[in-house]
């Protein structure tokens, strides 16, 4: 008893294999087999209507409807249809061509299984002949086989049958090619065959990515004109040297990768501009032609170029630096010594002595507005990039929503806790120090990085400033505005997944 | 909303002109949303001004009449302003078109007809919303809903296009007739008139009717679409996947209301429309009274000499408007302007990747994000893309509009309307 | 002997665990500073990878399948344990250098994949050159990046100088330097692999 149970197992199992093997490879095979079965097919049209040249099938595969057939001009001169229905023994498919007027051209049949010396003579030209020039909805002249008449009756019903249908269908089609009109049309001497033909709209404003780009870059002229003021000429130098070194980077970078070469754009042009304002103005010029190729190799290129990175290019750029040669990067010159160079006096800037927990000696606000200070070119003179960022808001290439709230979010911070007790920090002196006037204006605000809608703008400028303070109070660096602003441009796609806009029609 | 180049300066004083018959006319069988018509003529039949020569049974469909009298000589294909191209009837004209074959009614008679005699002349004479969508107005007149407010759409929101406007100042009696026949159909207690704010002359004629509260709209595009005509009018949002009567609400267009007039009190069918024939080639740009089907090859002459050789012909407005292949297609029930472009202005931009500036979120009128739905439909994500509400687009196009990308956003947002709805 | 020659081979090039299985790359991240803490670390590994694959094999036959993971554990714990005490008597600045990556070579993901992926399966010889190629594939990858970072990020090699006044680059020496470095070479392997292809 156990055996048998056993047998029966095994056998069964075996029998399951196959038949899941047999169904898998039936699966993977039918639709090869078709695949060649449909490649037969266009002999088979050929000899069915002779003068067409081209046949256009109709119907969406696999309901393949009928064949419209064209001439060598290009004339409409006939259709060829499948028909079948059951004869004796098997299922009898039969290929028919029909003229325009309905007559047929001939018929072929492809596939039978009958009676072999009877049912199967249907396939004989003896047969088939009598079919042609006949009506298709009459067949009045054609003659069944003798001794298969079921065979010989099941093509004739079926071509009358089908010739009906696809005449019907036909009919009722407005894109029918009744091709009376389209002679007319290709002899009209006036038609234009070079007009354009695009989608609309057909206007375009005049905004491009180079506009955008270009205005930003002019928008930063002020503030390396207060840089070399204030800095003198190696402000200058180190700004050039990035920004030539940054579009380098980015052509070469392109030439690489075999893509289009995109510097017109003036994209790299900011990167790299950007990048030199969040350097000492004394530093050594390998410094930011590192930084500038760091910036656009791995911090933009890497990730598929311009609208596809994730961090700002020119803080990844100057963090890398940061990290990399750390002394360079915290040595600042004294402001207004014409042509400083490496032996200048090291003054740190201000919120550096304010970390180390020294106290501020006569600074006042409004040298800090001015940028008579230590620190990096770019992010002393408050009052030049007020007037860049004018440029840009009265342009409308950048909303207020991220600098004012990164702004507020700091001031309000540090306000409660910067200072000696709750409530009474210097709000003021920490909007006016460090990069945060640059970065909430300039950096905080790409495009690529930052969420697309306002809600979500205003939740990113929160993060940066809430970021910002924190690093400037508790943590280890001086001044956390490019960390704080890379750590939200991380944030951005899951800000971007919960801020969607409120689509007209929702309650 | 933008505010886009207006450009109406070139027809905007012209008066409305009749169009000089063309030898030929070409009636597509289908200048409706619906079902094809079928033709009711054969080859070689005598046909009057105004007889119906195409319909069907079916639900959805405007009939088709003869916008010349003459003889049908084809059946066939011929090109379609926005099929590309579909069966059409052709009539050859003969003289005996002048002979005016519509019998009037008075005040009176109108008065006696009751809501269902309206609809079923509105059917007969063919009436289709005129305003570009062609939906047929019979339907329209019989909302599944009880309905209590009408907004008559004159905006004429697309840049060039001027027929609207001079429609609202030549013909506003007849007009105001018009609306006075659908607010009864309809049943509607309040009537409005929404006008914007660059057409003074149209402002002035309506004000003068108490019956119809006017109000004057900002010129942004699109402030005629649907959804921000009532929202600017009645400060209400039509719900998402529903139509305008679920909030008791209809829009019809001024010149589909003037048909509705002209089918009343004329008995005369849509036989003919106003064209807007602009643009920078044109010589001669003006606002013309058009028979349907005739060939804009025939306007052009018409309008000419032209100024240059245009590289561009689009039927429609230059925002939602159809570019054409040729200049033999004709003119139908939805084809308001006719704007010829020359080179430098038909130049095709080349498409950038996305910067995500935003500008398109920023500006698109129904709220989506159509930078989302064109990443997401280029990947074929259709889930996301019906997530980010592309069926709720109205294809305005002014996400292609402000791109500095130049990125094709709006054909993207289509095809993803089409594949998530299968 | 071929097919085991191969089993060896494929562990350094084409299924080297660090660029190609991306397999413990925690300890890699952490420990690849210097020269000579990859080396060190690649030969503690590499021992305790031998030994789990060589008894695993061995026993393969008759550990349930259902217990198998904590049997696993345990016997890579074991070989773990030796490695640290051999370490700590023999090489204390080393044990001191490498410090916690030591016992946490048991949650390596490369010893306890191979052990699932083919010790398991594989007959003693096989997992015996198994275990060596990867294990000697885990060494050179170590030695390669900690072979950069050590001298970009502080200018020399085992501990000597090669350019006199080589300005270190600092941010190699940290965990973000380690990132990059590790990312910038899987990108080169991949390249070099799908050129090929």
């Amino acid at each position: 008893m156990k055996e048998i149970i056993r047998y029966g197992f095994i056998l069964g199992l075996i029998c399951v294999l196959a038949a899941g093997l047999l169904a898998g490879v039936n699966a993977l095979t039918r639709a090869k087999i078709a695949e060649q079965k449909q490649a037969e097919e266009p002999s088979a049209l050929k000899e069915i209507m002779p003068q067409a040249a081209k046949f256009i099938p109709i119907g969406q595969a696999p309901e393949l409807l009928y064949y419209k057939a064209f001439d060598s001009q290009e004339q409409l001169i006939g259709f060829v249809f499948k028909a079948s229905e059951k004869g004796y023994s098997s299922v009898i498919q039969t290929l028919v061509g029909m003229n325009l007027q309905g007559t047929i051209s001939a018929i072929k049949v492809i596939s039978q299984n009958e009676t072999p010396g009877l049912g199967m003579r249907i396939t004989e030209n003896k047969f088939t002949d009598q079919f042609k020039n006949q009506d298709s909805l009459s067949l009045s002249d054609v003659q069944a086989i003798t001794g298969a008449t079921i065979s010989s009756q099941a093509v004739m019903n079926s071509v009358i049958k089908k010739a009906q249908e696809i005449k019907e269908l036909i009919e009722n089609d407005p894109f029918d090619s009744a091709q009376v009109m389209l002679s007319e049309l290709k002899e009209s001497r006036s038609m234009k065959s070079n007009l354009i033909v695009s989608g609309s709209p057909h206007i375009h404003n005049k905004e491009s990515v180079s506009r955008i780009m270009w205005t930003v870059v002019l928008s930063l002229i002020p503030a390396a004109v207060a840089g070399v003021i204030i800095f003198g000429w190696d402000a200058l130098w180190v700004t050039l040297v990035a920004t030539v070194a940054a579009v380098l980077t980015e052509w070469i970078c392109g030439l690489l990768t075999k893509k289009k070469v995109t510097i017109s754009d003036g994209s790299a042009v900011i990167t790299g501009i950007l990048l030199a304002y969040n350097l000492p103005p004394n530093v050594p010029l390998w410094l930011p032609v590192i930084g500038a190729v760091f910036s656009i190799a791995i911090g933009k290129q890497i990730f598929g170029g311009l609208g596809q990175n994730i961090f700002n290019p020119a803080l990844v750029g100057r963090v890398f630096l940061m990290a990399s040669w750390p002394k360079y990067m915290t040595t600042f010159t004294q402001p207004l010594r014409a042509g400083a160079g490496y032996d200048a006096l090291t003054s740190a800037t201000p919120l550096a002595i304010l970390k180390e927990g020294k106290i501020l000696e006569h600074i006042s606000y409004w040298d800090l507005f001015l940028g008579k200070h230590g620190g990096c070119i770019g992010e002393v003179c408050i009052l030049a990039l007020l007037i860049g960022a004018a440029i840009l808001l009265i342009k409308g290439y950048i909303s207020w929503h991220i600098p004012a709230s990164f702004i507020l979010t700091t001031a309000g911070f540090t306000y409660i806790f910067a200072g000696v007790q709750l409530f009474h920090g210097d709000w003021l002196f920490h909007i006016l120090s460090g990069g945060l006037i640059l970065g909430a204006f300039f950096m905080a605000t790409d495009y690529v990085a930052t969420p697309l809608t306002a809600k979500g703008q205003l939740i990113f400028g929160v993060g940066c400033g809430l970021f910002t303070a924190i690093i400037r109070i508790w943590g280890g660096y001086p001044e956390g505005v490019s960390y704080a602003i890379l750590m939200m441009n991380a944030t951005t796609p899951f800000i971007d997944r919960y801020t969607k806009n409120k689509i007209y029609g929702t309650k | 909303m933008v505010k886009l180049a207006e450009n109406k300066h070139y027809s905007e004083n012209k008066p409305i002109e009749k169009a000089p018959l063309s030898a030929k006319v070409y009636l597509p069988l289908i200048q409706h949303l619906g079902k094809v018509c079928n033709p009711e003529v054969k080859i070689g039949d005598i046909v009057t001004l105004g007889q119906k020569i195409a319909s069907i049974e079916a639900h959805v469909y405007a009939p088709i009449h003869a916008s010349i009298s003459g003889k049908v000589t084809a059946i066939g294909d011929w090109p379609h302003p926005v099929l590309g191209r579909a069966k059409a009837i052709v009539i050859e004209g003969d003289s005996r078109d002048e002979i005016s074959v519509f019998a009037l009614k008075n005040q009176q008679e109108v008065e006696k007809l009751a809501a269902d005699d309206i609809r079923k002349i509105v059917l007969d004479a063919g009436i289709v919303g005129m305003g570009g969508a062609s939906f047929p107005t019979h339907i329209k007149l019989n909302p599944p809903k009880a309905v209590d407010t009408l907004i008559i759409n004159g905006a004429e929101c697309e840049p060039y296009l001027t027929a609207d406007a001079r429609l609202m100042i030549e013909k506003t009696a007849e007009i105001f007739q018009g609306i006075m026949l659908v607010s009864k159909c309809l049943g509607v207690k309040e009537v409005y008139i929404g006008i914007e704010d660059n057409k003074p002359e149209a402002i002035k004629a309506f004000k003068i009717f108490s019956q119809i509260k006017v109000k004057i709209l900002k010129s942004d595009y699109p402030q005629g679409g649907e959804k921000q005509l009532i929202q600017n009018i009645l400060g209400k949002q039509i719900p998402r996947g529903k139509l305008p009567f679920d909030l008791g609400v209809v829009v019809y267009n001024v010149a589909t209301v003037y048909a509705i007039y002209e089918a009343i009190y004329k008995s005369k069918p849509l036989i003919e429309r106003l064209v807007t024939v602009t643009g920078s080639c044109v010589k001669n740009p003006r606002n013309l009274l058009v028979r349907l089907g005739t060939p804009i090859k025939d306007l052009l002459e018409f309008c000419g000499p032209l100024k240059e050789e245009p590289a561009k012909i689009i039927i429609g407005g230059p925002m939602m408007g159809i570019a054409q292949y040729t200049d033999e297609v004709p003119i139908i029930k939805s084809s308001g302007g006719l704007l010829l472009m020359n080179k430098e202005e038909a130049k095709i931009l080349e498409e950038n990747s996305c910067i995500r500036c935003a500008a398109c979120v920023r500006e698109c009128p129904v709220g989506l994000m159509p930078c989302q739905i064109n990443l997401a439909s280029e990947r074929s994500f259709w889930n996301l893309t019906r997530e980010y509400g592309a069926s709720d687009c109205i294809e305005c196009g002014i996400c292609n509009y402000v791109c500095p990308s130049n990125r094709r956003l709006l054909q993207t947002i289509k095809r993803a309307k089409l594949e998530s709805a299968k | 002997m071929k097919s085991l020659v191969k089993e060896f081979t494929k562990g350094i090039i084409k299924e080297n665990p660090t660029f190609v299985l991306v397999l413990g790359l925690c300890p890699t991240l952490a420990v690849s500073v210097s020269v000579a803490n990859g080396i060190g670390m690649g030969i503690a590994a590499t021992f305790v990878l031998l030994g789990s694959s060589l008894i695993i094999s061995l026993v393969r036959e008759f550990i349930p399948d259902k217990i198998r993971i904590p049997c696993y554990i345990v016997i890579i714990a074991t070989f773990v344990t030796i490695a640290e005490l051999c370490m700590k008597a023999y090489s204390p600045a080393l044990d001191r250098s490498l410090g916690i990556y030591v016992p946490l070579i048991v949650v390596n993901c490369m010893v306890l994949g191979r052990a699932e992926a083919f010790a398991c399966k594989n007959n003693l010889a096989r997992s015996f050159f198994d275990g060596l190629g990867m294990g000697a594939g885990f060494t050179l990858a170590l030695i390669l990046i900690s072979g950069i970072r050590e001298f970009l990020g502080s200018g020399q090699i085992l501990g000597h100088t090669l350019i006199k006044g080589f300005e270190p680059i600092f941010v190699f020496g940290m965990p973000s330097g380690a990132l990059l470095v590790i990312g910038l070479l899987l990108g080169f392997f991949n390249f070099l692999k799908n050129r090929k292809a």
